[in-house]
């Protein structure tokens, strides 16, 4: 861990995709197919940066999938009744935040486990959702809409600084903050984070909360790129925002991970899908082989761990 | 067993266990610099050296609980090329670890059968005879714990007990005892020796390892002094005394173990009146602290010192009323009870005291971030100074204090809890076995430390399953039995007889 060692890891396995396709498809690495590329992953990276918070605190949000939809027609809505798009945006957030403080309540205050209750919300919320729009898109959208008329090359910039910072201000705070000092502390051991007076309801609520806010930012930006927004956004979602989180080595039991893993981990499941189209193999075996690829990362993150532990062996044997 | 399978004369008088020239390191340090022992048939074999020295490596060798770098290892003169701890096991080794290892969501019953039952038991669980034989092997132990319980429900001195049933269990030869009774109290401790008798006189072999060393000098046939990884001696037991051990261990003399000084005794600052908590048994409590005081508590295992101070700590809150500095309050959380200046170290380091994944800096400064942080924002340098000072004041081993926690010795892990603690300058302190598992140099280091602490005025309550720790160090003793005050005594009128007598239940005609 003090390394980086699986960040490394990752990094290489980026470097190595790289190599290989700078090779035999060049084509990857135009100017367009980054840009989309980067677009298409930006809400995955936002929505992982929640998502790291809630697993180093080891609980888990399997929800994101369905409030990344709720977010997205909301704002859709809300646009379309007239709303400017920067109070449409707004009300993404705050429903959002609104999912996450639900999720966070329930699991904090009423200790139910963060499996149940995100599966509850996500089924929840996504047959709401269903429900509500009967699957139809959101159409007919103001033409200002599309991030209020600026050119997509001006959006492009704006989210590659939206993101960069979030990316950095997740990482300073989990670093520098009293309270990132007590997402790791609850995370890696909650009762002797409680005898040193953190409020670990408290920050387990806010985690949520805050996961549940980048959620309705992450849809909000992926919202103003298209002028209908489908109803079954983000299904499946969750799983790639898990995988990469896994993927970037923080422990699924808590206590342990970086957002530097994470962002690695976003970049290498973003890159391998379009990769492996460009590389000609057929789509019958993308999702066999991204599979593959993850089960591999996990793997050797878990071999990684083990080495550490029969070095370190502080658990199950301790001293 | 390869002993049952050769009987061969000579073997006889093979010692049952030789460990030779083991070398072991873990990155950036030589736990084990070509450490070498042996172990005979019904001696019992001590094991002693400071914080770090590597004892505890040693054994763990020997369970193959972890690989040697290098060296060799012969059970009953018979080279065991290849080890890990079921091989051990079938070796006739058994072990109690310097922490229990319990599951915690299983039962006592539960965790004793899945260490001892293993291969060849029949597909059927006998539930009946699980729960007796459970019962019967902690009776050995002289205590009494329902076997239904959770393991995760017991405090920690209960759970060395249950470990140290389950290594009687075993059937086994060799024991090798990682301090079994850092948390036992004399009457616990009294029925372990005796049972350590009998297995010695049954041919057995025992690796004792503790830091008391009265128990040492009183129970061991030869003593081992490790210091640094190496072996510095390996004496008979007749033949040292206690300081020349110390001297051994340390490589100097050390100053009085207690260094009681009078300090002017204050206000009061923390009272309890009738305090009652249904939840965890305790009844009726009464007692004051003053400022510059230590206040012991003594009792026995489970008389309910540790949930006493749980509940102070506002853990376990109660209802009932607890005067800080003479004002009524209610303590609800250990948020409460550290904005209103009380610090605790609580008696299982492991899972409550230090975040073993995390660096020492990190452990340190837990508590007490503010005083490192300026509007939420950590100050780094700040705290690893802060983490430097107690590092250095305390002598805590480690190569650096981003070093991970859970890699130091266990009696340094204890010095990185009590920093905490420390740290927050609290005016009421709770130590709970704050010396556990720490060795004769420290602990007269700690002990001095909380004189220091005494002499600034910190009002102190002192839980102590030592009993002289609790005699040396405190100015009154409240001794506990089942839950309730039996009586406080003062420090003159307290003895090691009239406190054992108030904590198996007896009322004593105190002061
Ligand atoms: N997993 C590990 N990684 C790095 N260093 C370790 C690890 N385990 C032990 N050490 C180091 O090895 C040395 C010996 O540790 P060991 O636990 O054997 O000491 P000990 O004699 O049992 O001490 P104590 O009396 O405090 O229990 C210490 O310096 C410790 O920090
Ligand atoms: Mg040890």
């Amino acid at each position: 861990m003090k390394f980086y060692k699986k960040e490394i890891a990752v990094a290489v396995a980026i470097l190595g995709l790289m190599v290989v396709l700078m090779f035999s498809a060049p084509g990857y690495f135009s100017r367009e197919n980054l840009t989309d590329l980067f677009l298409a992953n930006a809400p995955v990276m936002i929505i992982a940066l929640g998502m790291t918070l809630v697993i180093l605190l080891g609980e888990i949000d399997i929800s994101v999938g369905s409030v990344f939809a709720i977010c997205g027609v909301v704002m859709g809505v809300a646009a379309r009744g007239g709303s400017p798009v920067a109070i449409s945006g707004m009300a993404a957030c705050v429903v959002g935040a609104a999912c996450g403080a639900l999720n966070g309540a329930l699991v904090a205050y009423l200790r139910v486990p963060s499996i149940v209750v995100t599966l509850a919300t996500m089924v929840a919320l996504r047959d709401g959702l269903r429900w509500q729009t009967q699957g139809a898109w959101i159409g007919n959208l103001p033409s200002g809409f599309q991030w209020m008329g600026t050119t997509q090359s001006h959006y492009t910039v704006l989210t590659v600084g939206l993101v960069s910072l979030l990316i950095v201000l997740t990482a300073l705070g989990l670093r520098y903050l009293r309270i990132g000092r007590a997402v790791f502390a609850t995370g890696s051991n909650r009762a002797a984070a409680r005898i040193v007076g953190i409020d670990t309801q408290w920050i387990s609520f806010f985690v949520f909360t805050l996961a549940g806010l980048l959620t309705g930012l992450a849809a909000m930006l992926n919202s103003v790129r298209f002028h209908q927004i489908p109803s079954n956004l983000g299904l499946g979602l969750e799983m790639k925002v898990i995988a990469a989180v896994a993927v970037g080595g923080a422990a699924i039991t808590g206590g342990s991970g970086t957002v530097l893993g994470t962002v690695l981990g976003v970049i290498l499941l973003g890159a391998i899908g379009p990769a492996l189209t460009f590389l000609g193999v057929s789509a019958y075996w993308e999702k066999a082989i991204q599979g593959g690829i993850i089960l591999g990362a996990v793997a050797m993150n878990v071999i990684g761990n083990h080495r550490e532990k029969n070095a370190a062996d502080t658990d199950p044997l301790p001293n | 067993m390869p002993i049952d399978t050769h009987p061969r004369r000579s073997l006889l008088s093979e010692p049952l266990l030789k460990a030779r020239s083991i070398t072991k390191s873990y990155a950036g340090v030589q736990a084990l610099k070509g450490a070498s022992l042996e172990l005979l048939r019904g001696e019992v074999h001590a094991l002693v050296g400071e914080n770090g020295a590597g004892k505890s490596t040693l054994t763990k060798v020997i369970t193959g609980a972890i690989t040697a770098d290098s060296g060799t290892l012969e059970v009953c003169g018979q080279q065991v090329a290849r080890n890990d701890p079921s091989i051990s096991r079938s070796l006739g080794i058994a072990a109690v670890y310097q922490q229990p290892s319990l599951f915690p969501h299983l039962t006592v019953a539960e965790n004793i059968a899945l260490a001892l039952e293993g291969d060849g038991s029949s597909w059927t669980v006998d539930w009946k005879s699980r729960y007796a034989r459970a019962k019967e092997l902690i009776e050995r132990v002289g205590a009494s714990i329902d076997p239904r319980r959770p393991a995760g429900s017991l405090t920690m001195a209960e759970q060395q007990i249950v470990e140290i049933a389950k290594m009687l269990g075993a059937k086994a030869r060799i024991f090798l005892m990682d301090e079994p009774t850092a948390l036992l109290t004399d009457r616990e401790v009294d029925n372990l020796f005796q049972l350590i008798g009998r297995l010695r006189d049954e041919g057995a072999g025992i690796l004792y390892i503790s830091h008391r060393l009265e128990e040492i000098l009183s129970i061991a046939d030869r003593i081992t002094v490790l210091r640094d990884g190496e072996v510095i001696a390996c004496r008979d037991a007749a033949e040292v005394d206690r300081s020349e051990l110390i001297h051994l261990m340390v490589g100097r003399s050390i100053r009085s173990i207690f260094p009681k000084r009078e300090v002017p005794i204050g206000d009061i600052a923390l009272e309890v009146r009738n305090l009652r908590n249904g939840s965890v048994g305790l009844k009726d409590i009464s007692f004051s602290v003053r400022r510059g005081e230590i206040f012991g508590l003594a009792g026995l295992v489970g008389s309910g010192r540790t949930e006493l101070a749980r509940t102070l700590f506002g853990l376990t809150p109660s209802d009932s009323t607890i005067l800080l500095g003479g004002k009524p309050t209610r303590i609800g959380s250990p948020t409460e009870a550290i904005r209103r200046g009380i610090g605790y170290v609580p008696e299982d380091r492991r899972q409550h005291g230090v975040i073993l994944e995390m660096g020492v800096a990190f452990n340190i400064s837990l508590a007490n971030l503010q005083s490192v942080s300026k509007w939420g924002l950590i100050n780094r340098d700040k705290e690893d100074d802060l983490a430097k000072l107690y590092v250095d004041e305390m002598r805590i081993k480690t190569a650096s204090v981003s070093g991970v926690a859970g890699t130091l010795s266990g009696g340094n892990q204890q010095k990185v809890a009590l920093a905490r603690w420390m740290a927050i300058h609290p005016r009421i302190m709770i130590l709970d076995e704050p010396t556990q598992g720490v060795d004769v140099g420290s602990k007269s280091e700690i002990h001095d430390l909380v004189m220091q602490m005494a002499e600034r005025g910190v009002a102190i309550l002192l839980i102590s399953s030592e009993l002289p720790e609790i005699l040396g160090m405190s100015d009154r003793i409240g001794v506990m039995h089942a839950g309730r005050m039996m009586g406080i005594l003062s420090r003159q009128a307290a003895t090691q007889s009239s406190i054992m007598t108030m904590a198996f239940g007896h009322a004593c005609s105190g002061v």
